[in-house]
């Protein structure tokens, strides 16, 4: 890869292109790889697909540009502060829609940042919650019969399940 | 709507019922086949005293967890001990199994944060880490509490007894607060132990400590937040955090 090259482009499994600059795409280990191995100068016509769709991956690329300083130099408390806030703002969002994407992104692009906060998101709309508002958020149809919701009940004495 | 979260793979799930209590990653086994499984293989134990109703179901929670849990997936066990109602007791012994049943894991970070009421019994004032917690040589973070102001009647100190070995070897992080060293060499084999480490905040501990301690290594530390003249001076020579308090 010529060190000249800033940004890379890639294309959605949308087939959409996208640009995201080098030191955002390090933030992935396959992404890395990709800078490794594939040419990205000018007179390469080769555009690598990620598996992610379009929407997902303007969340990621946003995400990756927001972390890259922080990430490639270091940085003080304060930033640290501040990026923890901007990460709170960023994970508002649909979670029936996109928190999945985003999840399924982040594992599949090795972002272990990006990983842990989309599942501490998943984890959060949990916290506190009885079996049945859980099963409420997220679409979950409980396919249990009656005696084995029982016996799974009498298993776990201590556990609140309403 | 779909069901797109009973869609992802089991380590993601896991990694998401790892942010959870470990009461309330369990109660997930109740949602559906799909997550029934799961609870065995969870990555953390978050072990709350306050999250239960009575020290009685604590105490089965805790022991059944130990046991059906799959400890070779446990890498962070977290156990927080508080004396909730006046009566509440836990017996050492009981304390040192679990904390030994944690730690014949690869966990790698373990979290203890005993705020313990004193036994009626004679001797059972304060109480004594198991030594094995010294040895437990797959540990990155270690981080030891107790009850604060332990110095208050009825409340037990967590205290590091006589060690006679110390092995540490991938120790990053320590964390004491509140802990007491009756045997002031304790403090020093510790810490000349841990070679690898990066994070040191020694808080509020206990003992008649001989300033500076006369320990060697911990060249790679990185932040300290420590009593005041505690150490020597050249183990802080890479540290780009330090804060001194006094005692």
């Amino acid at each position: 890869m010529s060190s000249s090259v800033e940004a890379i482009t890639v294309l959605s499994s949308d087939g959409d292109e996208f640009k995201i600059t080098v030191s955002a795409a390090k933030l992935s280990k396959p992404l890395n790889w990709m800078l490794e191995d594939v040419c990205f100068s000018d007179d390469c016509d080769e555009v690598p697909t990620i598996e992610v769709n379009s929407k997902t991956l303007v969340k990621v690329i946003e995400y990756c540009e927001k972390h890259a300083p922080r990430a490639n130099s270091g940085a003080s408390d304060s930033d640290a502060e501040e990026l923890k806030k901007w990460d709170i703002e960023f994970m508002k969002m649909d979670v029936k829609d996109i928190l999945f994407h985003i999840l399924m992104a982040a594992n599949y692009l090795h972002m272990e940042g990006l990983y842990d906060l989309a599942c501490q998101t998943a984890a959060d709309l949990m916290k506190g919650m009885t079996v049945s508002q859980i099963r409420k958020i997220f679409h979950i149809k409980n396919d249990f019969s009656s005696e084995e919701q029982e016996q799974l009940r009498r298993q776990h004495p201590g556990c609140s399940f309403d | 709507m779909r069901d797109r979260i009973s869609d992802l793979p089991d380590s993601l799930l896991l990694h998401i019922l790892s942010f959870l209590p470990a009461k309330e990653a369990v109660a997930t086994c109740l949602l559906s086949k799909r997550w029934r499984p799961l609870w065995p293989s969870l990555p953390t134990l978050d072990l709350k005293r306050e999250d239960f109703q009575s020290l009685k179901f604590f105490h089965q929670f805790v022991d059944k967890m130990l046991k059906f849990v799959d400890l070779k997936s446990v890498k962070k066990c977290v156990l927080w001990l508080s004396y909730y109602e006046t009566h509440e007791y836990f017996t050492p012994q009981k304390i040192s199994r679990w904390i030994n049943a944690m730690i014949s894991t690869e966990v790698e970070h373990l979290e203890l944060h005993l705020m313990l009421r004193e036994g009626k019994g004679k001797g059972q004032g304060d109480y004594e880490l198991p030594s094995s917690v010294f040895t437990a040589n797959n540990i990155k973070v270690l981080k030891l509490s107790g009850a604060t102001g332990a110095v208050t009647r009825w409340i037990s100190s967590v205290t590091v007894g006589t060690l006679s070995h110390v092995n540490l070897p991938l120790l990053e992080v320590l964390h004491l607060r509140d802990v007491k060293f009756p045997d002031i060499r304790g403090l020093g084999m510790l810490l000349s132990a841990c070679a690898l480490l990066k994070h040191l905040v020694l808080t509020r501990l206990c003992g008649k400590f001989y300033c500076p301690l006369d320990i060697g290594g911990l060249n790679h530390l990185v932040t300290a937040d420590v009593p005041q003249s505690l150490l020597p001076l050249k183990v802080f020579s890479n540290a780009t955090f330090l804060r001194f308090h006094w005692v």
